[in-house]
């Protein structure tokens, strides 16, 4: 039975993995291509100056694209289940509800653990191209908290799109957004590094939310 | 005979919108029972209550021995539902549908699924979303069927559908149910398909349940009378004789269930100076509307 849930979900979020993997490549091409050009153009030492020094993070092209693509999984999943009130045909299949709910929200956290990784084994590529094992590794870090906004972005997108009311959206909004915002504030390299944990923890406690407009829909509720 | 269906006491209200208190019916196993009603009195309410998405505000629904808003997934595979307007996974084509669902489905019945879809003459790589409303509801139909349950829930399901649709769901669905014992608990807004259909009936007026008992028995005891009036003309109370009644200039229309002799009785009881009395033979449309009045 799971099996044919991933089957829907697959048949729905295709093209857009497909377009999202695409934007991702493009983008981590460019990076690639761009830091390339930057060594070539200007002396290293100068280059050295400009990341080290000025802070200058060569990958900032790609810090939304996480949190944007999200927002749009988390759209093409779970809309095409509200309009028509098509849940009601989730709901109805000879399976527990909130498991069927949670793991249509674990095929959409896992495509994005997927591309995640995609996206740090881009960047690490990249690093290793052209700097200090150092830099790469303090790219890691420091790009960590970009991904797992997009991780909380998708629970929270998820929510606003399951529930029924625009009130508890609102509330939603009001919830999600200042965690995630609160993901972008670095200035400079590994600037989480240590608060890391307690961000993923509150990450965690995110989670949870979104099980409750499944559980509203799930009752009938408009209010 | 075996209940499938047995609600209680049934209350339900919006906030402080009453929209009906204490219904009680049964649906029992072989019967293809309808839900009558106009809009607004409650139908799609009891239907919503029946397949679990909404909790009665008192009272209970109790389906194939469980609570509806608490269905355990076994039960809830022993029940076909279709959904108002036909709604289905419009993202996927006629064979990936087929596919999703026969995962959930033991009984599954491939066969009765291309049978019906055969009959479209679509491809099966046709999608869903492209067809017309007539075609998803075959498809639909086709999806429950093969599914096997025990217990087809239908609402509403002759919306968007032309004549040619409906009498191809219906002889479709009389076939089937009548052929493997199936019990059918169903609404639609065109009563006149009813007819032919349902065995068991409740018709549902403001708050309340106006009749329940088999159609037969409804159709052969409810009356509609006509008659002109001379003299001055009366108005009626609705009552356990009148059940409703109109009139245009001294021309009355007068819908009971008691029989001529009776109504005659009342009328002269009444006062009232009547000529030409004579009862008109009724479809089922014309007795609900009879019955629950055309406003």
């Amino acid at each position: 039975m799971y099996k044919a849930i991933l089957y829907k979900e697959w048949l729905k979020i295709r093209w857009m993995v497909l377009g999202y993997l695409i934007i991702l490549l493009g983008f981590l091409t460019y990076i690639g291509l761009d830091t390339r050009y930057w060594f070539e153009m200007n002396d290293p030492i100068q280059v050295w100056l400009v990341v080290i020094q000025r802070k200058i993070l060569y990958y900032t092209a790609i810090k939304y694209i996480p949190v944007f693509a999200a927002i749009v999984l988390a759209i093409v999943q779970f809309v095409p289940e509200m309009v028509k009130k098509r849940y009601r045909l989730s709901f109805h299949l000879p399976i527990g509800e909130t498991h069927s709910l949670l793991f249509m929200i674990a095929i959409g956290v896992g495509v994005i653990l997927i591309t995640s990784a995609i996206y740090l084994l881009g960047l690490t590529l990249i690093g290793i191209t052209f700097f200090p094992a150092e830099i790469t590794r303090s790219s890691l870090i420091t790009v960590a908290p970009w991904l797992l906004a997009g991780i909380v972005t998708y629970l929270g997108a998820t929510a606003v799109t399951v529930d029924p009311s625009w009130k508890y959206r609102i509330v939603y909004v009001l919830l999600f957004a200042p965690f995630i915002h609160s993901l972008f504030l670095e200035s400079g390299y590994s600037e989480y590094q240590f608060s890391f944990g307690t961000y993923l923890l509150i990450a965690l406690l995110f989670s949870i939310i979104v099980l409750f407009p499944g559980y509203r829909l799930r009752k009938g509720s408009k209010l | 005979m075996e209940n499938v269906i047995e609600c209680v006491n049934l209350t339900h209200s919006y906030g402080n919108k009453l929209i009906y208190k204490d219904l009680n019916f049964t649906v029992q196993k072989g019967k293809i029972f309808g839900i009558l009603g106009k809009n607004g009195m409650g139908k799609t309410t009891t239907i919503n209550i029946l397949m679990g998405f909404l909790r009665p505000t008192r009272g209970k629904c109790i389906i194939l021995g469980e609570e509806s808003h608490n269905l355990s997934p076994q039960t809830r595979a022993r029940i076909g539902l279709l959904h108002e307007g036909h709604v289905c996974y419009e993202f996927m084509t006629v064979s990936q549908v087929e596919k999703f669902y026969s995962q959930f489905f033991p009984n599954w019945k491939k066969e009765l699924y291309y049978g019906l879809v055969d009959r479209l003459g679509v491809a099966y790589d046709h999608k869903i979303s492209r067809m017309s409303c007539g075609q998803r509801s075959q498809v639909v139909l086709g999806l429950i069927m093969a599914q096997d349950p025990e217990l087809m829930i239908l609402d509403d399901y002759s919306m968007g559908l032309d004549a040619g649709y409906r009498m191809l769901f219906i002889d479709y669905l009389i076939d089937y149910v009548r052929e493997n014992n199936k019990t059918v608990f169903m609404t639609s807004h065109i009563i006149q398909d009813l007819e032919k259909i349902i065995d068991d009936a409740i018709i549902m007026g403001y708050q309340k349940i106006l009749v329940q008992m088999p159609i037969s028995q409804f159709m052969g005891s409810f009356h509609q009378y006509h008659f002109r009036v001379d003299g001055q003309l009366p108005s009626f109370g609705i009552d356990e004789l009148v059940s409703n009644y109109e009139n245009i200039k001294n021309n009355y229309i007068l819908y009971s269930f008691k029989a001529p002799e009776e109504v005659k009785g009342y009328l002269n009881k009444k006062g009232v100076f009547f000529a030409e009395f004579g009862e008109a033979l009724m479809t089922l449309e014309q007795a609900f509307i009879g019955l629950t009045g055309k406003y």
